[in-house]
């Protein structure tokens, strides 16, 4: 990184290879850019962190996967549907 | 594993860009509206309830007005009741029901009083340079893959925490795309915006889910009810 650049701010290369970090993450490069970005984490400790940061993250918006509805909410949808049904 | 070429985006379903459980919801939606076009009441039913659950879903996550949710829930029920006949394409029907959702959503929502307008800045997402990263034995933790984080009680409340400090755009492309598993391409056809758009929302919205749960996992302690501990607006720029 460039001494005038302010500390606060990532450097030029990692920057540049955010949208590349985010392909890497949804597994959307090829092998050959796989390991370019592979090769970048294992040399930047900054990019490192911040790849793990997003894939657990990522995980755990999946994990947290479908908000589960409320038993009394499924009912009244139940009861909502069947009675238009029946009303056909 | 992130990072493996995507090997299961197969076209199930006859579009490449889903993956295999997308399009195997393609698949039993197309099933569902089919039965129930024919006249079959159970599976119409099936899809009412479908729809109501998806409606009240979306409408917590993105809005997050029981409120709203209910009155969502009733359009989604009586638009999804009159377009059922009138599907020709049942594999249509799936973005249709999505599209509808969150229009059925937008139409009676109320702004949250602390709710963000604006995404906080890039350059407050990114990490220091030069910053010292936590030990590899803290980031890697052996034997375990991302995939095997349990979403326990804490985590699920940081991350609903961590949800709703963000501007509902945002908020909408997190929910289509990580927790209902939809496409770029689906969530962009949802939202009325380019998949580029979809694109740049969730990156940012990641970058500020990673930064919030980093927090936490540093010692902050977690939110008791699922919104942020103080209403403050504190990191995020109006």
């Amino acid at each position: 990184m460039s001494p005038r650049q302010p500390a606060t701010r990532p450097a030029g290369d990692c920057r540049a290879q955010l949208d590349e970090l985010f392909a890497y993450l949804d597994a959307e490069l090829s092998l050959a850019r796989c390991r370019v970005i592979e090769r970048h984490l294992s040399q930047c400790p900054c990019c490192d962190s911040l790849a793990e940061g997003l894939r657990q993250a990522i995980a755990a918006c999946r994990a947290r996967g479908r908000q589960r509805v409320p038993a009394a909410v499924r009912q009244r949808a139940r009861v909502a549907a069947r009675t238009l049904v029946r009303r056909r | 594993m992130p990072g493996a070429p995507r090997s299961s985006a197969v076209t199930l379903a006859g579009n490449p860009h889903l993956s295999e459980r997308q399009a195997a919801e393609v698949a039993r939606y197309a099933a569902l509206v089919e039965r129930a076009a024919a006249g079959d009441a159970q599976a119409l039913e099936h899809l009412l309830v479908d729809a109501q659950e998806l409606a009240w879903r979306f409408s917590m996550t993105v809005c997050g007005h029981p409120e709203d949710a209910e009155d969502a829930m009733q359009e989604a029920l009586m638009r999804t009741y009159k377009h059922v006949p009138q599907v020709r394409n049942p594999e249509s029907f799936r973005p249709w029901l999505y599209r509808t959702v969150r229009n059925a959503c937008l139409m009676s929502r109320r702004r949250r009083v602390d709710e963000p307008r604006h995404m906080v800045p890039l350059d407050d997402l990114l990490p220091v340079p030069g910053a010292q990263a936590p030990p590899a034995s803290d980031r890697r933790p052996s034997g375990r893959t991302p995939e095997d984080v349990v979403v326990n009680a804490g985590l699920r409340r940081r991350l609903n925490a961590a949800m709703a400090k963000l501007p509902a755009p945002f908020r909408a492309v997190v929910f289509l795309r990580e927790m209902e598993g939809l496409s770029t391409r689906e969530t962009a056809a949802t939202l009325g915006t380019s998949e580029d758009n979809v694109k740049t929302r969730l990156h940012r919205a990641r970058l500020f889910l990673q930064k919030e749960l980093a927090v936490w996992r540093e010692g902050a302690p977690a939110p008791v009810d699922g919104r942020p501990a103080s209403r403050s607006r504190k990191g995020v720029r109006r």
